[in-house]
């Protein structure tokens, strides 16, 4: 089986209302039916990029991600972080082919921490969406969005508790992926707590007894291996970090 | 702030100007005009530029270099921003925190921006390869800020220096038979905010660099990365205990 196969087309619009948001009203039913993109299903649990390289054709926008949870990591001085993409964010892991960090030995990679479909924004759907700007605005926006959160990222790993960091890392997750409930932000995200230690730059160990003071507090509870509850007393306790 | 008319990207920008094949250049040239804007050095506030549609691209850095902090929860992350790269300072990033997130900019040399407005994104929409292009640019940023993330979770902050002093040399370096020059003028607080540490650490650590001939500061406060610190870049970076790997 191969580990990136066609998974038929994407109606962008449908997948991604939001996208469409500065297309005047009285076009919207015709943008809709425009812009249509190839998707791709991606079961690999490593994604090499040269898995992506048949699918560069011409000036492509990017793989817009429409369900799936994809980690991009970057390890220097042995020290690993990550950087999680799910529904809504566009990426361009066949990029990381042609970034050079020289003189320093950065090793860049993704992992697939759950199956994923992207719809691919190649340049036929450029083209198919050239009469509405807003539309490739938008997805400029999705990566300056991605700068945005790298910047806090940033700013988190300093903080010295590691209860905290996941605490603002967690917010960070739910603003984007969460789903509201009387008792807080829910998330359904495969984080293990390796995968933790690199969202938020600490030690494994360090971040196993964070999730139990955490825990204790009633703060961040663990369902099960991949359901997140951020209480609604922990985004009140966030208000005084 | 001075508006100073309008520019043709093309010309301002060599990078964008080598996409466009020889019989289209003078169509792209009277087309792709942006609105240009100097802003002087010091701390800026963007707002009056903010893109009033959901069509504005967002402004395009043409020569100067820009620190954009961010804080949150008594910690500043900075990140600097160069000529080539495309911003969108007006997207409201945390506005809806629980805590407190707030966004500085100063311009630490001065610079001239370009502001890619609605028109200007309906006119590029003619050149698929251009738009490519600036997507590209903005991913590299974001490429660069994850560096920077891995930068900032490095312990020892004269390791975590010279990996930052390593980028900015590719970023902005100049190859010299001494070493690379980096023409960028970083004060200890400025470095600080870059490596997420105190100035005191920055100071300490800055003279370590120096102590060990890693790094000179040159006469005009710009850096020179010399050459044996690049080729000793990996033995310095391999961790010397299990500490030093997250995970």
């Amino acid at each position: 089986m191969a580990w990136v196969e066609s998974g038929g087309p994407v109606q962008v619009l449908d997948l991604d209302p939001s996208l469409a948001q500065g297309v005047p009203a009285a076009e919207h039913d015709q943008a809709r039916q425009r812009a249509v993109a190839r998707g791709l299903d991606i079961y690999a649990t490593h994604l090499r990029p040269v898995d992506l390289s048949a699918t560069r054709s011409g000036a492509t926008l990017g793989f817009l991600v429409a369900d799936g949870l994809l980690l991009r990591r970057v390890t220097v001085a042995s020290r690993t972080t990550g950087e999680l993409f799910g529904p809504g964010d566009v990426v361009r892991p066949n990029d990381d082919d042609l970034v050079t960090y020289a003189p320093l030995t950065i090793a860049v990679d993704w992992l697939v921490l759950k199956p994923a479909r992207v719809a691919v924004l190649d340049e036929g759907f450029l083209r198919r969406v050239a009469r509405w700007p807003s539309v490739v605005a938008a997805v400029v926006q999705r990566i300056a969005d991605r700068g945005g959160r790298l910047a806090l990222r940033a700013a988190v790993a300093h903080l010295s508790r590691a209860d905290t960091r996941l605490l603002l890392m967690f917010w960070l997750l739910a603003n984007r992926w969460g789903t509201v409930t009387t008792d807080g932000v829910r998330l359904e995200l495969p984080l293990t707590h390796e995968v933790l230690a690199m969202l938020v730059g600490n030690q494994r160990p360090t971040i196993t007894l964070a999730l139990h003071k955490l825990a204790e507090q009633g703060l961040l509870i663990r369902h099960s291996s991949a359901d997140w509850l951020l209480t609604s007393k922990a985004v009140h306790t966030l208000g005084h970090v | 702030m001075r508006r100073l008319g309008q520019v043709a990207l093309i010309d301002e920008d060599a990078a964008l100007l080598d996409l466009v094949s020889e019989s289209e250049r003078s169509a792209v040239r009277g087309a792709l005009t942006a609105t240009a804007y100097a802003v002087p050095a010091g701390p800026w506030t963007p707002g009056s530029l903010a893109g009033n549609g959901d069509s504005h691209l967002g402004l395009l850095l043409l020569d100067g270099l820009l620190l954009r902090d961010v804080s949150v929860a008594h910690t500043t992350c900075g990140e600097l921003v160069g000529a080539g790269e495309l911003l969108r300072p007006w997207d409201a990033f945390g506005e809806r925190a629980p805590m407190p997130i707030e966004i500085d900019w100063k311009a630490l040399e001065p610079l001239r921006i370009a502001v890619l407005d609605h028109d200007f994104a309906a006119t590029l929409a003619r050149w698929p390869a251009l738009i490519h292009a600036f997507v590209a640019r903005a991913i590299e940023r974001s490429h660069s800020l994850a560096l920077h993330v891995a930068i900032h979770c490095i312990r020892r902050v004269d390791l975590s220096l010279l990996v930052l002093f390593a980028h900015l040399a590719d970023r902005f370096g100049r190859v010299t038979p001494n070493g690379i020059v980096i023409p960028v003028k970083l004060t200890q607080e400025d470095l600080g905010k870059l490596v997420g540490a105190t100035r005191q650490s920055v100071n300490v650590a800055l003279r370590q660099l120096l102590d060990r001939a890693s790094l000179t500061r040159r006469d005009d406060d710009t850096w020179l990365l010399n050459h044996h610190a690049l080729t000793a870049i990996d033995h310095l970076l391999a961790p010397r205990s299990p500490r030093d790997t997250v995970v």
